[in-house]
């Protein structure tokens, strides 16, 4: 089942919200398939409805036009087969960094009464096969020295690590990540990215990442997916304005990025230009 | 404590744990010294001593309060507070059981909360006292059980309106991100959003302790044959200003020391969140 289908498939997919008078659509007619693996970046000005993508891959929200199917089935409800790294809020606050990482564990391998009841009794018996697991993942991210702190005490780069060991310790057919490095300073967004990049490599998962910042996106992702509105009809939603392959091993010089970029910011940063 | 060289303002500014301490034992000395002086000025102006005991006499009225009644051979001063702290425990027991399974359900469930919500905030505006007279109606005149009653209702709706608030306010991203590790409904509300509100609600409930109280101490002055509010009652029967105030003094020791209880309750079960700052 899983082989025979993409991964990530999008057919006319449209959303849509209420607002005072009416509807406001936000995008409509998306459509995209991810087979492989890859490292999708979605990018566009705000208000294109890059999260809201994100929320109807996740199944945190339903499509108003469209369908959306992971490996074949719809996607109904967030399950353990979509992971997801928000910008905040993505840890459990009463939790350390290793309960943190270890908690997709313990919730699905929960049974029974455990399954309702799972508090501090929730002891599986599989406990220290977690917490090995858990150490391994932490140490990619390289937190194993932070494993007994609790969130609060974490810098907001540390917190948005756990939260990608926390997703990937679940093996998820798609890792979404919602403008992840959006709120932390230059340096921390660099070397987590870089962290992404190597955690993309070795867990041979499909990212979809969303961000508003293009080099970022060009830097992580092998595929970009760009977003925009159309000028001409400024009630229409957002459209796939591009999607096309990002060259790997160019630098953020060489001339073919520097054209790719040249092309976005005219597709869908300013379509003006283009007209 | 170490000093640097920055803005200092009067405004929230930290002091050593040393200072704390000392200020406020300055504090309590600066109420014993005003209350002693008052004593004083009262006996200097040919006052009535019995209606301003100083604290000599304050300390004579407890040594009598906790004398052994020969008829019992109980002393009736522990014997109320007996009484009136396992009533206490009973009505905030009862009345926190209710109001955090009430509460959470409503935070957690649209359905209930807008069912429920606009009734249990209109009883919320009912003065607890005015039901004295309903309760021991129904539950009998003697007997704690009007009592346990007027605390359960006293304390009940305010508390369970704000555990229902700040269930509410768990940032949706855990919910979701809790089921996106594969949580099933019932282990997102076990472990990921109550969890969360613990200390929260430890500080609510501790915060009704000081309602409970007052709802204790009126329905033993209506109708009690122990309890400190009974105790109260028979002093001020026998204009005994001396042991009225010896009552109070142990009502603010006795709560002085479960809101320190709750406090420690909250750093054991919440280890988490004693050091967090808001962010």
């Amino acid at each position: 089942m899983v082989g025979s289908h993409p991964i990530l498939e999008c057919k006319k997919l449209g959303q849509r919200y209420r607002t005072r008078d009416g509807h406001q659509v936000i995008f409509e007619d998306l459509d995209f398939t991810i087979s492989g693996c890859g490292f999708v970046s979605v990018i566009g000005a705000s208000g294109c409805g890059k999260s809201t993508l994100l929320r109807l891959v996740l199944g945190s929200e339903q499509p108003w036009k469209g369908t959306l199917r992971s490996s074949g089935e719809p996607i109904t409800h967030p399950d353990r087969t979509r992971g997801i790294v928000f910008q905040k809020y993505s840890l459990f606050p009463h939790r350390t960094v290793l309960e943190n990482v270890m908690f997709g564990l313990e919730l699905t391998s929960a049974r029974g009464l455990y399954k309702w009841l799972a508090g501090p009794w929730g002891r599986t018996g599989r406990h220290r096969q977690f917490t090995d697991e858990a150490m391994a993942q932490l140490r990619q991210v390289k937190l194993e020295d932070h494993a007994g702190k609790y969130p609060h005490q974490l810098s907001g780069g540390m917190q948005q690590r756990v939260a990608i060991a926390q997703a990937l310790i679940m093996k998820p057919r798609i890792l979404l990540m919602d403008e992840p490095f959006g709120a932390l300073d230059p340096d921390t967004r660099e070397s987590l990215q870089r962290t992404i990049v190597r955690a993309y490599h070795e867990h041979e998962t499909t990212v979809l990442f969303v961000t508003h910042d293009l080099e970022e996106a060009l830097y992580v992702g092998n595929r970009l997916l760009v977003l925009g509105k159309h000028p001409g009809r400024p009630g229409a939603g957002a459209r796939i304005v591009l999607d096309q392959a990002i060259p790997q091993g160019a630098s953020l010089d060489a001339p073919e990025t520097q054209e790719l970029l040249a092309h976005v910011r005219r597709a869908g940063f300013a379509p003006d230009a283009d007209a | 404590m170490r000093r640097e060289p920055r803005f200092r303002s009067i405004i929230g500014s930290p002091l050593a744990p040393a200072t704390r301490v000392l200020l406020g034992a300055i504090g309590v000395a600066l109420v014993v010294l005003a209350y002693e002086y008052y004593v004083y000025r009262h006996e200097r102006s040919g006052g009535n001593l019995r209606f301003s005991p100083g604290f000599g006499q304050l300390w004579r009225a407890f040594q009598e309060l906790t004398d052994v009644d020969p008829r019992t051979e109980t002393v009736p001063f522990w014997n109320d507070t007996r009484a009136s702290l396992w009533i206490l425990a009973k009505g905030l027991g009862l009345g926190i059981a209710i109001s955090t399974i009430a509460g959470i359900v409503m935070g957690v469930l649209s359905t209930v909360h807008a069912m429920c919500s606009p009734v249990l905030t209109a009883i919320a505006k009912i003065p607890p006292t005015a039901m004295i007279a309903l309760f021991m109606v129904v539950f009998g005149v003697t007997g704690d059980t009007f009592k346990v009653a007027l605390i359960v209702f006293g304390i009940s709706p305010t508390l369970a309106i704000g555990i229902m608030l700040v269930a509410r306010a768990v940032p949706k991203n855990t919910i979701v991100k809790a089921y996106s590790l594969g949580a099933s409904t019932p282990q997102v509300i076990v472990k990921a959003i109550i969890p969360q509100i613990v200390p929260q609600i430890i500080e609510m409930v501790r915060l009704s302790v000081g309602p409970a109280w007052i709802y204790l101490i009126a329905a033993e002055f209506i109708n009690s044959s122990e309890g400190l509010g009974h105790g109260i009652e028979l002093s001020k029967r026998m204009v005994r200003i001396d042991h009225i105030l010896v009552y109070v003094i142990w009502l603010a020791i006795l709560g002085t020391a479960i809101d320190f209880g709750f406090h420690l309750l909250s750093r054991l079960v919440a280890p988490w969140s004693s050091t967090r700052k808001d962010d």
